[in-house]
Order: structure tokens, then sequence, then C-alpha cells
């Protein structure tokens, strides 16, 4: 069976369903394929902190600043709530050259235009009580916000059905067809449940790009970096803001093999506390290291020594998709007419969904595109597969 | 960090049967138990001095093998949950939770018999306080002499109805009436299977005569399908079910009740070994998602064996039998046995395990609960107890696209609680099938990951150590 | 069951005395006492046994001050204090 589309869209995680909503809004008449169930992927194996300062100033800082202002307008215009809300999150200096890291960070990100103010350590106490007495202190920064995440990709797919969106899920895409014997433009998708002609592929199918781009001869550079993430019991009013400790900027900057360990701690709207975060490269194995959710724990039992008698309920691991300079690849690709990419966004998928989902419109509905877009382009890196290209 | 050759999750009838032959293999065994005793669900009671008199010849080697733990040189370590587990280099590592706090066992191999849990099919009401399954009725009773209320209903289906109806009169307790879903036509059907398991027809039947000499009534074709009260259980309305087994409407009847206990039959206790990674397969006639095992129990993973209740729902009898011989495999394997007297046993024991899994398959049929049931399943009645969510939302969920456990779950709270979905799992992919026409099988299970129940952060920060 | 003969010890349920026997569940002597409602949830209702053998989580007390227990996986020890947040309790404060 064989339909028609002005844009299919692979992948229906938070990336996947926001590109679906904005083309959607420029009128687009638009198919989503995924393989799975809307948000199976990484969308419902993270946190869903939409944060500034873990950004580098230029063009990653430019693009979180973006779609954090878009985050707060979709919360507004969305139907479904998806438990947005705007706190500040506060950076935590277990001692001195930590609080003086934070303080660095909480100037230049002013310099940015990043509100932030730095802390003390009664300052930090007055703000989260329940912390650990011997902190340095840390810095806040009042204007990141959450949500969560599962929600906020089916809101954003809601939202594109109402505006036409055509859902597939359990599909998996099985080839892209060009015209001109292969050479041409995109011409259309193959997928489990049937042919769509289209002339527009955006792919945003997280850590498994690479698969959806080897459709089309192309080596992408993302690598899934893995996550884990504790869930406690409900803890109403334990703590009033998401807390990272300061050593989570340099995990997230790190491209160090080995794993990677800094407390992030996230109270969801019902009471649960989400506690992260762990990095390391290993493979697409999304099984839950024993050894990190200890590691995880001592954290999290070192600054907030109340947790102690708390039960961790449950676990999960997620892939992030993590691309070599930090940015995500998000643009049309020079060497295949019609497919655009919309993917690589490490820990910051959720955060910057909405304004990637943005330039990906532009770029295919045509419009300003911001100058960050230039930076962002796939073609950045070289693609091209080495090996022959199939028909 | 302590290590063995074997390690058994699980100190019931199957457990204690494979702990106490690979012990007496020369195997270093550790026996874990999550409860303060063991014995499992089965033999709950089984050492009081009140306890009833062995009915069949299950119940008597289930209290020898007690007796035996005792003089066996195995490590017995209750009150142990065993909440992860991980390749080893030599095997398995397990994680675990105590009073001292965290734990770890290396094992090279390790045999899964943890058991099953009943399912009980809901309806309004069932949250109650005063509402409860027919297992812990029977628990409270065997092993602690305390009876669930003044005026106690019984209803479900299998064989448990019967056993905890016939415990319950005996220590005294006013049981109003015992409904029964299954009606007596469809045991009728049955009955072929029957052959070469008297055993248990004799224990259905002392308990079918202990029913008669207390006068309570037993009523096949019936069941609750609401329970009223306040705060706690004060009525239940009972209603006849149609041949498809719905409830009739025009046979509704309102009864007092202040306890009402209820079970349709058990589900494994996969997690452990879904958590590990094996292979596993949707088999209804075994009570729903087993791992797959091989004649000597083991599964798809080197050194990784199952028995009992864990590895398919066949009662007492066919756990213990299964104990012996994973306990056997898993010292054949560890080069304590030879092959050709691990091949005699099994040749041994063939013919009765076969009897023993045909009647099983048989009774699991017989007494899966009907289609029907789900009727009495409303709207608003909660599935997800932990999490407060009603099957209408549910079947909301499954309509708008959800229609595999991890998307529900993905999509709403529900299985995000205590429980982990493990009271209404079973349920959840009922309604799915409903709703998409599509086999039960095919709705999947929750995804399982550790802790496999909740253990304190500071625990699990601990630098683990024995 | 539960003659005068065979209480062994006391633990104390929301501030009162309740008689115990060696060996019994929490669970076994909550019952006994004819104590039904254990906690409430989110939405207020009212939750007790369940399952009772340690998979529903619905059994839930504080025992000594350490909140989630298992009421039925949990033996009853002289001197234990155990508090049901129940919420109907007069003169304990307690909602």
């Amino acid at each position: 069976m064989t339909s028609e589309a002005d844009a299919v869209v692979i992948g229906g995680g938070i990336v996947g369903a926001a590109c679906a909503y904005y083309l959607c809004a420029a009128g687009l008449s638009v198919h989503l394929v995924e393989r799975s169930f809307p948000a199976s992927g990484t969308s419902r194996a993270c946190d869903g902190l939409i944060l500034t300062w873990d950004k580098a100033p230029g063009a990653e800082l430019a693009l979180g600043q973006a779609s954090a202002a878009l985050w707060a307008g979709l919360a507004e215009t969305l139907d479904f709530d998806f438990e947005y809300a705007r706190a500040g999150t506060i950076l935590l200096a277990e001692n001195e050259p930590a609080l003086a890291a934070g303080r660095a960070r909480a100037e230049a990100m002013q310099a940015a235009g990043v509100r932030a103010q730095a802390l003390d350590s009664a300052g930090l106490r007055s703000l989260e009580p329940n912390l650990a007495a011997d902190l340095a202190g840390g810095a806040f920064f009042p204007d990141d916000a959450q949500v969560d995440a599962r929600r906020a990709t089916l809101a954003l797919l809601a939202a594109a059905q109402q505006r036409g969106l055509t859902l597939h899920p359990q599909a998996e895409v099985s080839a892209i067809r060009r015209a001109n014997g292969g050479e041409g433009r995109v011409s259309g998708v193959v997928t489990t449940a049937g042919e769509i002609s289209t002339e527009t592929v955006v792919c945003a199918a997280g850590v498994w790009s690479n698969e959806v781009a080897r459709l089309a001869g192309l080596e992408l550079p993302i690598r899934p970096r893995k996550g884990h993430i504790l869930v406690t019991a409900r803890l109403p009013g334990l703590i009033h803001h998401p807390m990272l400790e300061g050593g989570y900027v340099t995990t997230v900057q790190s491209a160090a093999e080995d794993l990677q360990v800094a407390l992030v701690a996230e109270m969801t709207a019902g009471g649960t506390l989400l506690l992260g975060s762990s990095r390391q490269f290993a493979g697409f194995d999304r099984s839950v290291s024993l050894a990190v959710l200890q590691a995880i724990a001592a954290r999290a039992a070192r600054f907030l020594p109340a947790l102690a008698r708390v039960g961790v309920m449950r676990s999960y691991a997620g892939l992030r998709p993590w691309s070599p300079d930090h940015l995500p690849l998000i643009g049309p690709v020079v060497a295949v007419p019609g497919l655009y990419l919309a993917a690589g966004h490490e820990g910051a998928g959720i955060g910057l969904a909405p304004v990637t989902g943005q330039l990906i419109a532009g770029w295919v509905a045509g419009g300003d595109l911001p100058p960050v877009a230039d930076e962002v382009r796939p073609d950045r890196f070289e693609l091209a597969s080495t090996t022959l290209r199939r028909f | 960090m302590g290590s063995v050759e074997l390690a058994v999750v699980g100190a019931g009838p199957a457990g204690l049967s494979a702990a106490i032959t690979a012990a007496r293999s020369g195997l270093r065994t550790a026996l874990l138990d999550e409860y303060p005793r063991p014995g499992g669900q089965y033999l709950k009671g089984a050492s009081e001095p009140d306890a009833a008199p062995p009915i069949s010849a299950a119940e008597r080697q289930g209290r020898t093998l007690l007796r035996q733990l005792a003089e066996t040189d195995l490590e017995l370590r209750t009150q142990t949950l065993v909440w992860g587990i991980e390749r080893a280099s030599e095997g398995w590592r397990l994680a675990l939770h105590g009073p001292r706090g965290l734990d770890w066992l290396e094992a090279r191999a390790v045999v899964v018999a943890a058991g099953a849990r009943e399912l009980v099919v809901p309806f309004p009401g069932w949250t109650l306080p005063g509402v409860m399954t027919l297992g812990a009725a029977q628990i409270l009773a065997k092993a602690h002499g305390v009876l669930p209320g003044r005026r106690v209903l019984l209803a479900g289906s299998g064989p448990l109805l019967l056993a905890a109806a016939a415990e319950l009169t005996r220590r005294g307790a006013r049981v109003t009436a015992v409904l029964e879903a299954v009606p007596l036509s469809r045991w009728l059907r049955h009955a072929p299977a029957i052959w070469g398991n008297w055993d248990r027809l004799g224990e259905g039947r002392h308990y079918l005569a202990e029913l008669w000499r207390s006068g309570t009534p037993y009523r096949p074709g019936w069941t609750v399908a609401e329970a009223l009260g306040g705060d706690e259980l004060e009525a239940v309305i009972v209603a006849r079910l149609d041949r498809r087994g719905h409830p009739i409407p025009s046979s509704r009847e309102q009864v007092p009740a202040d306890s009402l206990c209820m079970g349709f039959g058990f589900i494994p206790n996969v997690e452990l070994t879904q958590l590990a990674g094996c292979a596993h397969v949707f088999d209804p006639a075994r009570g729903g998602w087993v791992p797959g095992v091989d004649e000597r129990l083991e599964t798809s993973l080197p050194g990784l064996f199952v028995a009992g209740e864990a590895a398919g729902v066949a009662g007492a009898a066919a756990a213990m039998l299964e104990g012996h011989i994973a306990g056997m495999a898993a010292a054949y394997r560890l080069g304590r046995l030879p092959e050709g007297q691990l091949a005699r046993e099994l040749a041994a024991r063939a013919g009765r395990r076969r009897r023993l899994g045909r009647f099983a398959a048989m009774l699991n049929t017989l007494f899966a609960p009907a289609p029907g049931l789900d009727a009495l399943i409303t709207d608003d009645t909660p599935i997800c107890r932990c999490e407060e969510v009603s099957a209408g939302e549910v079947r909301a969920a499954i309509r708008g696209g959800a229609t595999e456990l991890d998307a529900l779950k993905t999509w709403m709270r529900v299985g995000q609680g205590a429980c982990q979905g493990r009271t209404f799992g079973p349920l959840l992919a009922r309604l799915v099938a409903v709703e998409t026409g599509r086999p039960v099988g095919q709705a999947g299970c929750f995804g399982v990951r550790p802790p496999l129940k909740p253990i304190p952060l500071g625990d699990l920060a601990q630098e683990g150590a024995s | 069951m539960s003659d005068e003969d065979q209480i062994a010890f006391h633990i104390e349920v929301n501030g009162q005395l309740v008689p115990a026997r060696q060996g019994q569940t929490i669970a076994a002597v909550l019952l006994s006492a004819g104590r039904r409602v254990w906690r409430r949830t989110q939405h207020g209702d009212p939750r007790g046994l369940f399952c009772g053998m340690g998979v529903c989580f619905e059994c839930l007390v504080t025992v000594d001050d350490v909140a989630g227990q298992r009421a039925c996986m949990t033996l009853a020890q002289p001197g234990m204090q155990v508090h049901l947040a129940a919420g109907e309790e007069s003169g304990d404060g307690q909602r």
C-alpha cells in the first residue's frame, strides 16, 4: 500500500515528535514512522531537564536558550499536560575548587545572557535545607525548567496529529528510495507497513540513526553513550529544584571512554526523585549495571543524607546519541537531496527538541534560519560511506 | 564477597529439594529466601503445633524436606532478597539485601525456585481492606492461627480455593460460601487428564469433605462482582456466570461479609530469570510467561536453572521433583555427577513428570479465568493499585495505540509503583488482547530492571562486602 | 488461637500496646487485634493486607521509624513500634 506525504519523519522519540509538530504547523502533510511505540527509545529512559548552564557558550548555548524559550511557549499552547515546571536548577559545589569553578560558570553564563547567581554555603542551604551541611556552595540558574520527557513526546505527537500527522507505530523503514536510478533526490521510503512516497525524509532516530543513514549510503559519527537513572519512592518536599553536582559539566563535555558519574537529582511532579547520572560508551547495551547504580546511590547519599532510608524503587538505562563535537546534526545532507538529519543530541535531546523541530521546518518549508543553523549542519562531518553505494 | 558453587533462590518445595540434592552431591550450596523462614508458601505453618496432619504424599514429602534441611550441610540465608543478577567470570553474581544491608554472592550455577504469586481479576471494590488473596488467608490461618474475618466469603477458582476453604473451616471460621467461577459442566470435559493423578484427586475429595462436614455452601459457576464498604469490607455482590463466564445481571445478590478471599490461579515469578536475560515463552498451560528450559531444567543461559512454579505452575509434587532434577543437573554441570547417573535419574522420573505436567496443564486450562470475567473490570476499577490507574484510563491508552505493556508504562504510570506490575501484569495483557483482538502473548511483559524489589538507597550505596 | 496463655509479648501500634506471639508477622498481629486499615493511598483510599506474600506492597507500615516495611514479611519482635498511616486515628495528631 502506498501513501504520499510532503515529509516522512523516521523516529518517534522527542526529536522526531518535535520535527513532526513543527513540519505540520508549517502546513506540510507529514507521516512519522516509528519501529516500536512512541518514546520507546531514549525518550523514556532519561530525565526531563531543560538546562542552559551545561552548554558551551556559542552555538550550543544559543540552541539551548532558543529551545528553552520554545518549551515555555509549548507548555502554554499544547493541550496534553507534560508537567512543565520552571523552578531553576542548582549547581552543587562540594569543595572550594568546585565552588570556584561554579562561580566562573555563573559569570560566564551571565555574560552570555543567562541569569545566574553564585551561592555560598548558607545561600545553598537556604534554597535546599536537606542538602548535606558540609557543601562549599554552588550556583543558581533561575530560568532552567523540567518536563516529563515521555509525556512531552506524546504531547508533541498529539498536537501534530491534531494538525494532520499520520503516525505509523510498529513500522520499520527498510529502504530509502531515490530518483534517477538511485542518484537523485529522495523519492520515498519502504516500511514494513507499506510504502510512502515523499521527497523529504527526516532522520530523527536517535542512537539508531546510523541504521537509517546507511540505507542512504551514509555513515554517521553518532555513538551511543549510556546513562543510568534510579527512581526513588515518593518524597514530596525533599528538594525544591533540580540539582547537579559541578562535575556534571565535565562529564558532559568529556569524550572519555571510561565510566563518568556525577549527581543529577530531579523531582518529578509525583514526588519521586530521578537520580543520575552516568556516562559510558558501552555499545547498544541497555542493561542496567549494578555497579553504576551503586555509584549513583553513593553520590546521592553524599549530597542528600536524608535519602539513606529511602527506597530505590526501580532503575533504567538509556542511550544518548553522542556526537564528536558535542553539537547535534541538524539540517540537509548535501549528498542525498531531500534527506535531513535531526540527531546526535547526546544528553540534551529533551531540551533541544523544539529548536531542532523549528530548524528542520525552516530547512524543509523554507524560512528564515538563525545563524546557528549553519553551525549544526550535518555536512561539517564526512558522511559518505566508503563502501559501494547500494541501489 | 561470598562465593558458593550453587545458589538456590527460594526455599519453597522446589528450592528445598534442589538445595538438598545438590548439597548431598557435594556441592557447596547456599539457599536463599526473602521470608524469615524456609518452606515457601506451601509449607507455611507446617511446623506449627496446630498444623493439620498431611493429607497427601506431597505434603508429607514437603515436611520431610524441612526436616532434612536441618541435617544438610548447606548455607541457609533467610530474610535475604535477591534484587539483581549479573554474569560473573565463572558463573553468576547475585546482588543480595538482608538485615545487615547489601551483600553479594558469586555462584558457579544458580537454581531459580522463586515460586508463583496469585492472580486476582479486579472488580469494583477489590482494594478495600478485608479483600485479600486466598493465599493470604491460608497463610494467616496456617502459620499464625489468625482468621481473616468473622463472615468470610471465598471466591475465584482452582485448587487453592478448596484448600483455603477447608483450612479456614477446620479452624472454625464462619465461611458463608465458597464460590467457584468454573461451572461443573467444564470440569467434566477435562476428566481424562485426571488419570494417574489420584493423589491430587484425593486432596480435592478431602477438602470437599471438610466443606460438606461444616455445611459450607459450595457454588460452582458463581463469583463476586463487587465489594462494598466504607473504609473496610462490609458486603459483597455475588453473581452467577453464564457459559462464557459473563456475570448474569439478574442474578446479582448482596451478601454481608467482612472478609473476601479470592484467587484465580497462579503467575510464575519470572522476574529474576527475565533480569538474567534467558529466553522466555508464553505458555498459558503453564501459567503464562515461563523460562524456556530443556529436560534438565537449564535455561538458555548455561548454569542458570529453574525449578518449581517459577518454571510453570504445576503444584508442589512437580516442584519437588523438578527441584531434585535441577539439583542433579547443577551437580552434573559442575562435575559432581556422572552423566550416566543424571540420564538414569531423568529417565526414572520421566513418566511421573509427564503425568504431573498433563494434570497441571489441565488444571491451568480448566481454571483459567474466563474471558467473560473481564466484564467485571469496570472502567473506574483501579487496575494498577499502587499508582491508582483505572481500567478506563488503560483502555483509552490501548485504543490510542499503546498495545504492549511497556508502551502503557510509558504512556501512564501503570507498573511504576512498588509492585512493578506484578499484581496486574497478566490482566493488563488481557485488556490489550481484548481491545486489539490479538493474542495475549503479543502484549509482552513489563521490562525488568534491578532492584527487583525496593531497597534503601543508603544500603545500595554501601561498599559491598560479605 | 489467641488465648491469654499464648501471648508472648506486646508491640506498639500507633502508641497502643497490642499482643503478639512469637513467630507472628506484623500483619498477623494487626489482624488479630482487629486492625485492617493500615495506610491510605495518595488519593486517600484505605489499604491493608492483600497478597500476604510480599509481592503487592499494599501492607506497608512504618516499623521503628523505617517507613515502607511490608507487614506480611516482617516478624513481630518485642518492643517493636509500628506506625500505621491510616489517617483515622484520634489523639495522635495523624491525618
